[in-house]
């Protein structure tokens, strides 16, 4: 069996039902040739440079296995010509991927309480659609997976020159 | 006055640290300079093979946009 991941990267200004329906569509195109292990939304989170005039974006992490990776090219390239989709990187991993990991990620046989919770979510933003469809003055959503993992800036500011001086 | 040079080590090593992530931004910007290109392993010490393994997964997460291919000042 061999493991894959998918880190890509969907427009920040998409509300959560818009994202949705784009992760259900990309996990419908990877369901053709593999098993879906996870969906792990990561949430808004700083560029760390403009990707097509974008500041931010909205990542999510998917990990897949297949028996045979024929169907990996064909993937990619629905990727690459998905509008909704910023950009995505796909990795082959040596081994399952780890249970911290998976512990993150929303498994599918609990798809309909990933769907209540990101509909939950959605309520109180339908207020504030007007506000998202100006770039600089939507707000990045607060999810609870990404302050774990956004600990610090993504561009560097201080780095460690212990080993540098001499 | 004797030139004393500190000691270089492999921070893997030290680490016992084998596999690296390209998701793992906060260990990977130990390794970039401040304009964002990555450091010689004269300087940082890290062993030829981990250089190896480090130098892929910083150019993988430059790919994603977790880190920076440059830091121009006053970007």
């Amino acid at each position: 069996m061999k493991y894959f991941e998918t880190l890509y990267i969907v427009n920040p200004n998409f509300e959560q039902s818009r994202l949705n329906t784009i992760i259900k569509d990309v996990e419908k195109n990877v369901g053709k040739f593999s098993n879906v292990i996870g969906h792990n939304i990561w949430g808004k989170k700083r560029l760390a440079y403009q990707i097509d005039n974008q500041k931010y974006g909205t990542f999510v992490l998917m990990n897949f296995e297949t028996e045979e990776g024929s169907g990996i090219a064909g993937f990619e390239s629905y990727m690459k010509l998905n509008i909704s989709v910023l950009r995505a990187q796909t990795i082959r991993l040596k081994s399952r991927p780890t249970e911290a990991v998976l512990e993150k990620s929303i498994p599918l046989d609990n798809k309909d309480k990933f769907q209540q919770s990101i509909e939950d979510e959605g309520k109180p933003d339908k207020t504030s659609e007007d506000s998202s469809a100006n770039d600089e003055s939507a707000e990045p959503v607060e999810v609870e997976n990404m302050k774990e993992i956004d600990e610090g800036e993504p561009i560097p500011e201080s780095i460690d020159t212990d080993t540098e001086q001499e | 006055m004797a030139f004393v040079s500190k000691r270089k080590y492999c921070y893997f090593k030290e680490n016992n640290i084998t596999e690296i992530d390209y998701k793992d931004v906060k260990l990977l910007r130990r390794f970039i300079t401040e304009h964002g290109k990555i450091m010689p392993r004269r300087v940082t010490g890290t062993s030829s093979k981990m250089h190896r393994k480090l130098v892929r997964e910083i150019k993988r997460a430059r790919n994603i946009a977790l880190m920076p291919y440059a830091n121009v000042a006053g970007d």
